[in-house]
């Protein structure tokens, strides 16, 4: 509420430019004079760091704000048997090995995604994992002088400290903005004190990797609204930031020990990187085009090293996007971008050596031995029989220290592409199944018995109801379709005429190709897979979330219902998050329904306001008239995305033990309603 | 802008120093104690336990079998914190017979628990 609330007055306060506001409103009164103290040169790191991982004071609210949400309903502990590997691998990797020789957590060694090598177990996603070593280090560091079982509630109550703070400076009234934050953070920290339990500090490892997922969710809602602010302004980009993180399962996943959260961090942060490649820069600019550029290849070359297949279709979807419309290709260019792209994958290269011996060879290819069904199997008969005639001559002529590494890059190909081939087969074939990952779900044979017999599987709609806005976007492309198609024949021939040589696209109509290019790679990448068991959200798809809401931004007819009737949609959010999760409390205590019938409640209840937003949202491109229906009905379909959140958190998926002991109060009380 | 800086840095500062007042190294408080609300959870000190050296198998009143009759043993507790459980066991190895009764312990400071194990 108060974001959005921020969201009125920032324009006006912090005026010109998203860059400017960071570089100077950082220090409070201090008079720079000639010879930096001490305390100068902190605030110009400190402004430096607000401007590379949060672009600006406002973006430092959303962060916060991101953090404080997630911690609500954060369980400490195990959530599905995946977690368990990434848990005994960080902790193997924190003892100083990346063989794994002891289930610390779970039963044996014997879970999913881990992978025997030589007689040797290893984790995977080992990207996530050495991201989380520094919170793993400092929490035990906290954990040797602070009880463990309050240093969660105590870093909770700091970031709501700072985020009253800095909420109080951007709204302009920085005195009670901190008073505020400072009473709330004190009342919040008195309570969770007051019903305390102990945290073993077994479980650090675990928390390790939440925080590091949290952290990266919070990065990535962040980077949406860095992203929109310059796209469209900042008020678009606070809102969509908001509705990512509170209104879909990206909150879902923020706090769980799994890739997801990490991925869509790092796509994010291509997309931005990919537009303010495409900006003219300004001179206060920390990083030039180019060097933006750069900088999305070695995101990509980074996210190698957090799970190489989805790398890999990231990595695509980029070249696809990035290289036809570049400024320019020359030489020099070419050269930074394979120089830093080379650079980011360097640690990926190096773990896969120290673990395979190849460095083509990651943990995850090794572990498609023990399941031969997914798609690596596929994939290696389709590269094969792509490899023949031309190509195996060619490894023939080249000489042994050349030929193995292309031998290796085809055959990783073929897995790869393989999955792309099986994924766009499996889309002709059956496109049936798209109704199965994005309308309705329900009671799917197999999928709900792997699901310990329960109808917990949630389609992207019925996950999050405020996707359905993408209809929008549909009804604009028809729209310009048909314009196309009645003025072609002249338009055609000028366009083309004008377009001689590289196509010329605005920056955020690139940004809006690399979206579409990146949900077709992951959907060709995972379609011939799902729906399956495990999934809750399709998180698979995961990605696609952050990229519908962008899409949702992009389109002009609801930003102008948005933009008009944002009160009508916020505070429809707020009464249905307080008043639809009660009801929905009420639903499952009064029904006495079970996990998965609590689950589908949720589902039929998401795609009738689903169905009812979307057709508003795809009015909204023909008349203004329905505008505020369409701001209500977005804001309840972002309430039922928030109410599934948090009872998600509270009620239905208890487990472990909650990281702010007063929303374990709480959910005892849900529990015995 | 003093006053608000004044309020930020006591608030961090209150809100750090009681998760190490109630840490490892000074330990004052302890302010996150396992609640003791299940039965089960807690913990008896426990001054003497007296149990019975003998138990006797006696002719059941007219029938062939034999009741095995065990007499109670006594437990002096000093000091009871939550609801621990008292369980007597007894096992006859020769002749695989093995019974155990468990009841919680209530919280006076002086408990005395009867048992009349089971027939057999």
């Amino acid at each position: 509420m108060t974001a959005s609330d921020a969201v009125g007055d920032s324009d006006a306060a912090a005026g010109d430019s998203v860059a400017g506001d960071a570089a100077t409103g950082d220090t409070p009164a201090d008079d720079h004079v000639a010879n930096p103290t001490l305390g100068d040169r902190f605030s110009t790191v400190r402004s430096v760091a607000l401007r590379v991982f949060v672009g600006d004071r406002l973006g430092l609210v959303v962060f916060l704000g991101m953090l404080a949400f997630v911690a609500l309903y954060w369980r400490v502990g195990i959530f599905i048997t995946d977690n368990y590997t990434l848990a005994n691998a960080l902790v193997a990797l924190a003892d100083g090995h990346l063989a794994v020789e002891e289930a610390v957590f779970g039963p044996d060694l014997e879970t999913p995604g881990m992978v025997l090598h030589e007689g040797a177990r290893y984790g995977r996603n080992y990207g996530q994992i050495v991201f989380t070593l520094p919170f793993l280090w400092g929490l035990e560091a906290l954990a040797a002088v602070a009880d463990p079982g309050l240093i969660l509630p105590m870093l909770w109550a700091l970031v709501l400290v700072a985020l009253g703070r800095e909420s109080g400076r951007v709204l302009g009234r920085p005195s009670l903005g901190t008073v505020v934050g400072a009473v709330c953070a004190l009342v919040a920290f008195a309570v969770n004190v007051a019903v305390a339990r102990p945290l073993t500090p077994r479980l650090l490892p675990v928390a390790a990797l939440q925080v590091s997922a949290i952290v990266a969710t919070a990065l990535a809602v962040v980077t949406l609204y860095r992203l929109l602010g310059r796209v469209h302004d900042r008020r678009t980009g606070v809102a969509a930031a908001m509705v990512v993180g509170l209104a879909t399962p990206v909150g879902f996943w923020a706090s769980l020990p799994k890739r997801h959260a990490v991925v869509v961090a790092l796509a994010l942060g291509i997309c931005y990187a990919l537009f303010r490649s495409r900006q003219s820069p300004s001179p206060d600019d920390l990083v030039s085009p180019l060097g933006f550029r750069a900088i999305a290849y070695g995101l990509v070359g980074l996210s190698t090293w957090v799970h190489g297949g989805e790398a890999f279709g990231i990595f695509l979807a980029l070249i696809a996007v990035d290289v036809p419309t570049a400024r320019s290709n020359d030489v020099r260019s070419l050269a930074v971008l394979g120089a830093v792209f080379s650079v980011s994958m360097i640690p990926f290269f190096v773990t896969n050596v120290l673990i395979s011996g190849n460095p083509l060879q990651p943990p995850r290819v090794l572990s498609s031995f023990q399941y031969p069904t997914s798609g690596a199997g596929v994939g290696g008969s389709t590269g094969s029989a792509g490899s023949g005639g031309l190509v195996p001559s060619l490894i023939d002529v080249l000489p042994p220290i050349l030929a193995t590494p292309v031998i290796a890059v085809l055959d990783r190909g073929g897995v790869f592409f393989g999955e792309f081939i099986t994924g766009a087969n499996t889309l002709a074939s059956d496109p049936g199944r798209l109704y199965r990952v994005f309308v309705r779900g329900g009671d799917i044979k197999g999928v709900s018995r792997l699901n310990l017999s329960q109808t917990i599987y949630l389609t992207v709609l019925e996950a999050a109801p405020i996707v359905a806005g993408v209809t929008a976007a549909y009804a604009t492309g028809g729209v310009r379709l048909s314009q196309f198609v009645h003025r072609a024949p002249k338009n055609l021939v000028t366009r083309l005429r004008s377009r001689s040589g590289a196509f010329k696209m605005s920056p955020a109509v690139t940004v809006d190709a690399f979206v579409v290019a990146l949900a077709t790679s992951f959907l060709l990448m995972y379609v011939s897979e799902l729906p399956l068991h495990a999934q809750l959200t399709v998180r698979y798809l995961h990605p696609f979330y952050p990229l519908a809401v962008y899409g949702i931004a992009r389109q002009a007819p609801l930003r102008r219902a948005f933009g008009t009737h944002w009160q009508a949609g916020l505070w429809t959010w707020v009464v249905g998050v307080l008043l639809g999760s009660q009801l929905f409390v009420v639903v499952v205590a009064a029904g006495s329904l079970g996990r998965g019938e609590a689950v589908q409640v949720h589902a039929f209840a998401g795609l009738a306001v689903a169905g009812v937003f979307a057709t508003l949202a795809a009015t909204s491109v023909f008349t203004d008239r329905f505008d505020r229906a369409t701001a209500v009905a977005g804001g309840l379909a972002g309430a039922l995305g928030t109410d599934f959140l948090l009872l998600s958190g509270l009620l239905y998926f208890q487990y472990g033990q909650y990281a702010l002991p007063a929303a374990g109060w709480v959910a005892d009380l849900l529990a015995t309603a | 802008m003093d006053r608000s800086r004044l309020a930020v840095w006591g608030t961090v500062l209150v809100i750090c120093s009681v998760p190490v007042l109630s840490g490892p190294v000074v330990g004052l408080v302890d302010l996150t104690k396992a609640p003791l609300d299940g039965i089960g959870d807690g913990s008896a000190t426990v001054d003497a336990v007296e149990a019975p050296d003998t138990a006797r198998f006696d002719r059941a009143l007219s029938s062939d079998s034999y009741v095995l009759k065990v007499p109670d043993a006594r437990i002096h507790v000093a000091a009871i914190e939550g609801r621990p459980l008292v369980s007597y066991k007894i096992s006859i190895p020769a002749m695989s017979y093995s019974r155990a009764t468990t009841t919680p312990a209530g919280s006076r400071s002086r408990w005395r628990a009867r048992r009349s194990p089971p027939t057999g």
